[in-house]
């Protein structure tokens, strides 16, 4: 039995023995250096396309444009107390409809229709059979 | 220019097995993936930083180059299934058998063939990094800069990837 270091090295060493053994095998078949004139003649297996640069420049310019339109068509520029008053009395608020009452009456002064107060309980009117 | 070519003449048989390893040793891929990462190197595509050895900066261009690859192939090969497909769907043909395709390694003895296989069933990271500590004998400060990540990363990817390995090849058996 091995220790833990002794056996690390003699992995490392088989792995290197076969991984050079792999490397002189990938040498037996190594393909031949182009110069750059060669390369660059040869066509490459992914074509390049220049009409695929104009892609990502046309929507920039076309983006600035539209940042620049709304800049400009969208500014004006407004006091904002005289932009609070016009939003605040552009619509009436309901509450505020259903709040108001004819000067002189008291909420408790409202009654309601159909509705009469007995000993105890609210009888409601339209609740009532009077056929029996 | 002229110092450019030498280092890559003096490198080429390294950087062909990085190529053949980052493209599964299909050939024919690696082969463009190296005139391409050459090119770059060449006209300037790729900028040598410094901060590396030149070796470490051709590995990590012709990593790049074929990660690039890839992804073209795999659009292509997603489109060419879709024709395939459909034209055996209108001719009634079965559609092809992807087991068919597989790595054009060339002959090699037994020993080469079951680190091959081995080394293909190891996580792509796992591959990669045994590859450049071994194969093209790099340490692990310059194989963290030529896959572009931590050397701590490394350092974990290594010890696991060479574990697994030691393992699928029996070899912790025979140190016994």
């Amino acid at each position: 039995m091995t220790s833990q270091f002794d056996s690390n090295s003699l992995v490392d060493k088989e792995l290197n023995r076969r991984f050079a053994m792999m490397r002189q095998q990938d040498a037996r078949h190594l393909p031949e250096i182009f110069d750059a004139q060669v390369l660059a003649a040869r066509s490459p297996l992914i074509v390049r396309r220049k009409s695929y640069a104009i892609i990502p420049m046309t929507a920039a310019a076309l983006a600035a444009v539209i940042v620049t339109g709304l800049l400009v068509s969208g500014q004006s520029s407004q006091d904002p107390s005289l932009l609070y008053a016009s939003i605040m009395s552009e619509n009436i608020m309901a509450t505020d409809q259903l709040m108001s009452m004819s000067p002189g009456t008291m909420p408790a002064m409202i009654t309601t229709v159909g509705v009469d107060i007995t000993d105890a309980a609210l009888v409601n009117y339209l609740q009532l059979d009077y056929a029996h | 220019m002229q110092s450019v070519i030498e280092e890559l003449q003096a490198h080429h048989a390294a950087n062909f097995g990085w190529a053949l390893t980052c493209c599964a040793w299909q050939r024919d891929v690696a082969d463009e993936v190296l005139q391409e990462a050459y090119l770059r190197v060449l006209d300037g595509r790729a900028r040598y930083s410094g901060h590396s050895t030149s070796k470490t900066w051709f590995f990590s261009v012709i990593k790049r180059v074929a990660a690039d690859m890839q992804r073209t192939l795999k659009r292509r090969s997603i489109l060419n299934l879709r024709i395939v497909s459909s034209d055996a769907a209108l001719a009634g043909d079965k559609t092809p058998d992807t087991s068919e395709i597989v790595s054009d390694a060339w002959e090699a003895d037994d020993s080469s063939r079951q680190l091959h296989v081995a080394l293909m069933t190891l996580p792509t990271r796992q591959r990669e990094v045994l590859h450049l500590v071994f194969y093209a004998e790099l340490t692990l400060e310059d194989t963290a800069i030529a896959l572009d990540v931590s050397v701590g990363s490394v350092r974990t990817h290594y010890h696991r990837g060479k574990k697994r390995l030691s393992v699928l090849l029996c070899l912790e058996e025979n140190d016994d």
